[in-house]
């Protein structure tokens, strides 16, 4: 027997009941259908989107092999634009057919595991006029066991080349042999926060990296010895590892290689889009600690336009859990759509980095 | 079309209680209030939300039943006050399921819906420290375990060491 699964779109129903509507919604087209792999949930999953003139009732039901998913989508026409057959992620879903049965559409997907209903997420998105959306219909397909490291393809792993900067002698002269550990913030599995920008999702794992590599380069540069928890897009104890596995392989990196400093580099959301600023998280362990934090802050708010949140003490994990002086610097708020903008440009983080770099030569000279 | 019709006098069925609902709030019963509040008179509770700046956090002080004057009911007035700001930022139908407290130390238990607290230092340190201070205004308090349905917690979000506990921390808060 088939099980079957009904999806009543409440969203409908209450639209039909307050617009005083007393005839159902007969002429909604099904206009385009688009799908992505997404690694953001655990496990991954494959998400379908399909576009609709109108909010349409439909019903889900699965065969009992568990691996054919069917939604009825009634009253609802199949556009011209679209394909009978789609081909997406074998690893979750691989092939989907859009078919016409009279009034009706029909999506039949076909999953490449065995799955139960209950495990799939099939949801109405209402229009949203700013984006220019329309309704949609979303289904969620989990990848049950899938690699969750598959994230980006190979070429895209390999950290950026490194470059060689100019540095004054002084630069050298302090730096010179002095070890420093980088810690780009989250990374693979672990986005950290996610902001949209034109449309697009906006990793606080990229940004993070996109300042921590020419930060490491500046200090190679001048003769400091950077050593990385990360250089790519990956976790650094493993995907999906509980919280202080990961924080606490980032300590490692740094104990095991004795580094005379640490940084984490991090970027700030909020709900507020307001809000903004950049604050030096420290823990009170030793007075370098501290100094470490103003040093870096002040250096930053000398030379960047970024409202001052402070230094502040605080126990997060890398601060307390490394051997040395550490720092855990939260560069804006990428929640606020001026800094999210600025953050992502070509220019900031490399600024946002010199600034950090100058920030060290003032820490090493202040305790020599 | 028959479901339609069922929604739409299940709609109307709501309307029409959230009005009796309303008429009985416009007349009490004098009497019974005063007796009600003499067995349970109304007592201060305070709970802590984020400054507007969401750099500190900040008192906020309610008038509950002295029956309703427990650790567990001041969290809860605290989720539901951050659903009335204007930017909340807990996340939707977190909720508190225990509070046990042993020898000062209160075992903090929140719903699974934690886990989609969104990420951040900021959001963590208002979370983490609006919990710590709202509950510690207990004396029977001295610092708190943070659980999630059930099981010990490490990380939110990758920032702060939860399996620690954690204690008032005073410069966070802004009278």
């Amino acid at each position: 027997m088939k099980y079957i699964y009904r999806i009543l779109f409440l969203i409908t129903a209450f639209t039909w009941i307050l617009a005083g509507v007393s005839h159902a919604a007969d002429n909604a087209e099904m206009t385009s259908f688009r799908w992505t792999s997404r690694n953001d949930g655990d496990p991954p999953f494959v998400r379908i989107v399909v576009d609709l003139t109108a909010s349409v009732k439909a019903e889900a039901s699965m065969e009992d092999s568990g691996q054919r998913l069917s939604l009825l989508l009634k009253n609802t026409q199949k556009g011209r634009d679209l394909y009978d057959e789609y081909k997406m992620d074998p690893r979750g879903a691989g092939i989907a057919t859009v078919s016409s049965s009279g009034n009706d559409t029909i999506l039949n997907i076909a999953l490449s595991q065995k799955q139960s209903i209950k495990d799939i997420k099939i949801f109405p998105l209402k229009p949203d006029t700013s984006a220019d959306k329309t309704h949609r219909l979303v289904i969620d397909i989990p990848i049950p066991g899938a690699k969750k490291s598959y994230w980006k393809s190979v070429e895209d792993m390999s950290p950026p080349p490194s470059k060689t900067y100019d540095v004054t002698k002084k630069a050298k002269e302090i730096l010179n042999g002095k070890v420093i550990c980088i810690d780009p913030g989250h990374g693979g599995t672990d986005t950290g926060a996610i902001a949209q920008l034109n449309d697009k999702d906006i990793y606080e794992k990229d940004i993070n990296m996109s300042i921590a590599i020419p930060l490491r380069d500046m200090l190679a540069s001048a003769g400091a010895k950077v050593i990385m928890t990360r250089s790519a897009d990956t976790d650094v104890y493993g995907p999906w590892s509980d919280g202080s596995k990961e924080l606490q392989a980032r300590c490692d990196v740094a104990n095991k290689a004795r580094a005379d400093a640490f940084i984490s580099i991090h970027i700030d959301a909020f709900s507020n889009p307001d809000i903004d600023g950049t604050t030096a998280y420290y823990a009170p362990k030793s007075k370098q600690d501290a100094l470490l934090a103003k040093e870096l802050h002040d250096s930053l708010m000398q030379s960047m336009a970024f409202p001052d949140r402070g230094v502040r003490a605080n126990d997060f994990y890398v601060n307390v859990h490394t051997d040395m002086p550490s720092v855990l610097m939260e560069l804006g708020y990428m929640s606020n759509p001026h800094r999210l903008q600025m953050l992502t440009s070509k220019w900031a983080p490399k600024s946002i980095a010199h600034a950090l770099f100058n920030g060290f030569i003032s820490y090493f000279e202040n305790i020599r | 079309m028959k479901k339609i019709i069922i929604l739409l006098s299940a709609f109307l069925l709501t309307l029409s209680l959230a009005g009796c609902g309303g008429e009985q709030g416009i007349s009490p019963n004098g009497t019974q209030e005063e007796a009600l509040e003499k067995a349970d008179p109304t007592v201060a509770l305070v709970y802590y939300l984020p400054t507007e700046d969401a750099e500190y956090i900040r008192p906020v002080t309610a008038e509950v039943k002295k029956s309703m004057h427990t650790p567990k009911q001041a969290l809860t007035e605290m989720i539901s006050a951050d659903k009335k700001q204007r930017y909340p930022f807990l996340p939707a139908n977190l909720s508190v399921k225990d509070v046990s407290v042993k020898d000062g130390v209160a075992l903090v238990d929140f719903s699974p819906e934690l886990n989609r607290l969104s990420g951040s230092s900021t959001v963590e340190m208002l979370f983490v420290n609006m919990t710590v201070a709202t509950l510690t205004e207990f004396p029977n308090i001295r610092s708190v375990r943070f659980l999630m349905n059930g099981d010990p917690i490490q990380t939110l979000s990758g920032h702060f060491d939860l399996t620690a506990d954690f204690k008032r921390n005073p410069e966070m808060i802004k009278q």
